[in-house]
């Protein structure tokens, strides 16, 4: 039976399970350690929420297509490309299958964070909105201060980030709180996309277009993913990380959980976008093998290997549904 | 999708062993001692375009490896910092110093566009961020 995902600030269960089970994640010991994944240091246990982490950075860091093969925009396995929105689906999918197996809740269904109705108030009232609240996300810091993601160095349960990117694009093992920089002033942007541009990029079509790259001058994907822009800004997705700021920069976002609420809220309006448009998907197979990866029988880069392409994803009505479309 | 499927695959196990045997990642010009090459290619009327550029990166005179990449408008990115483009190298260092503040230790807090590292990891310094001051400015896209 198809689960009901559910707007994190409208159903306080929903929120407060998604807390408790993100943190059963980070203190579940998967099995492996640090060094098991190449990453530099004393080898150090690594969480089944950290294997998340690695996932993503891992995915990022894999070109597509690889050198020597020419790829000028950096299109990755996971980002930059046509394969943005199906490659987020399955890891989403992967940690809902997870959050369930330890809240021990088949019907729980990972909430997502409807970005745009924070970013319709006034850029002050965004750092203070609802989901920054103690009972739910907390605030910003560094280390992170208030809420349930709060660091005390005191107390080994309270949220750690364990492993983190260096400048050189590396993974490394870390032990410190979480960090958030809302809006910040250097290196942020001063407010989030509102609902009229949400509206905006679910209403484009096609699902993607030529170079199916950042540099597509078209289509729904790039404009979601958050790399065109009329004031040469990030938006959409890309304006979240960057808005949220601290660990949401880097490869290694999810470190910070708000990431899966973002990505749930991007996954929505794309299923927004497919019950009004159809469950269609570009590229198709007769596209260039410089586009393999993010063709729509190619697998994606995840554990279900085969199973798992653009196609396979399109229609996930078995497993979930939203509350509220965009 | 096969829901049996995914429930396997999305076990502990199978994830980890799954990452475990996962490329290391084959990243733009990775960069030697601080030396990026990157090539850009393109056709025009019958003829065959290419443009090498290597930038030669140092912070504080210590090489920086830096995985970045030029696309064909001349906009630079980073693989360390994936939700941005850059019109500017000097932006793009700018950035990795304030978000990954470890790997520069040293240097000053005043002036420039960070403003210190008062954001970086590690520090003990809550809403730092938001107190910045710097230089404005974004180096965004």
């Amino acid at each position: 039976m198809a689960v009901t995902r559910k707007n994190i600030l409208n159903d306080s269960s929903v929120r407060d399970k998604f807390i408790q089970g993100v943190k059963l994640l980070k203190a579940e010991d998967s099995g492996k350690t640090t060094a098991d994944f190449g990453i530099a240091g004393d080898p150090t246990p690594v969480s089944t929420y950290d294997l998340f982490v690695i996932w993503h950075h891992r995915a990022m860091m894999q070109l597509t297509p690889a050198p020597p093969r020419p790829n000028p925009t950096g299109r990755n396995a996971a980002h930059r490309g046509s394969v943005f929105l199906p490659w987020h689906r399955v890891m989403l999918l992967m940690l809902e299958r997870n959050l369930q197996r330890v809240l021990n809740d088949d019907s729980f269904g990972l909430p997502y964070w409807d970005w745009g109705a924070t970013g319709d108030l006034d850029p002050d009232q965004q750092k203070q909105a609802a989901i920054w609240g103690a009972d739910c996300l907390g605030g910003d810091g560094n280390p992170v201060q208030s809420g349930p993601f709060a660091f005390n160095p005191d107390d080994p349960a309270s949220w750690r980030v364990r492993v983190e990117g260096n400048s050189a694009g590396e993974l490394v093992g870390t032990d410190r709180g979480l960090w958030r920089v809302f809006a910040s002033s250097d290196d942020g942007v001063p407010d989030l996309p509102t609902t009229q541009q949400a509206t905006d990029a679910v209403g484009l079509t096609p699902y993607d277009v030529a170079q199916w790259d950042v540099a597509s001058s078209d289509g729904m994907r790039n404009l979601l993913e958050g790399w065109r822009s009329p004031r040469s800004e990030p938006e959409h997705h890309n304006r979240v990380h960057v808005w949220v700021g601290g660990d949401m920069w880097p490869s290694t976002s999810p470190n910070d959980p708000v990431f899966y609420l973002n990505h749930c809220n991007v996954d929505r309006l794309w299923e927004t976008w497919m019950q009004q448009n159809g469950r269609q998907y570009l590229p198709d197979m007769t596209a260039s093998d410089d586009l393999m990866g993010h063709r729509i029988d190619d697998p994606l880069a995840s554990p279900p290997g085969a199973s798992a392409t653009p196609r396979e994803v399109l229609d996930i009505s078995e497993n979930y549904t939203y509350d509220v479309l965009g | 999708m096969d829901k049996d499927k995914l429930t396997r695959a999305a076990e502990p196990t199978a994830l980890s062993e799954y990452l475990a045997g996962m490329p290391m990642g084959q990243m733009h010009g990775h960069g030697n001692m601080g030396r990026v090459e990157t090539v850009r290619t393109d056709d025009h009327k019958g003829h065959h375009i290419s443009i090498k550029t290597i930038y030669e990166i140092e912070v504080d005179g210590k090489p920086l490896m830096v995985p970045l990449g030029v696309d064909n408008s001349g906009q630079l990115h980073c693989h360390a910092l994936p939700n941005y483009q850059f019109k500017s190298a000097i932006d793009l260092v700018k950035l990795l110093i304030d978000v990954f503040p470890k790997d520069f230790t040293g240097g000053g807090s005043s002036g420039g566009h960070s403003g210190g590292q008062s954001g970086g990891h590690g520090q003990q310094d809550s809403q730092s961020g938001n107190q910045r001051e710097g230089s404005g400015g974004h180096p965004h896209m």
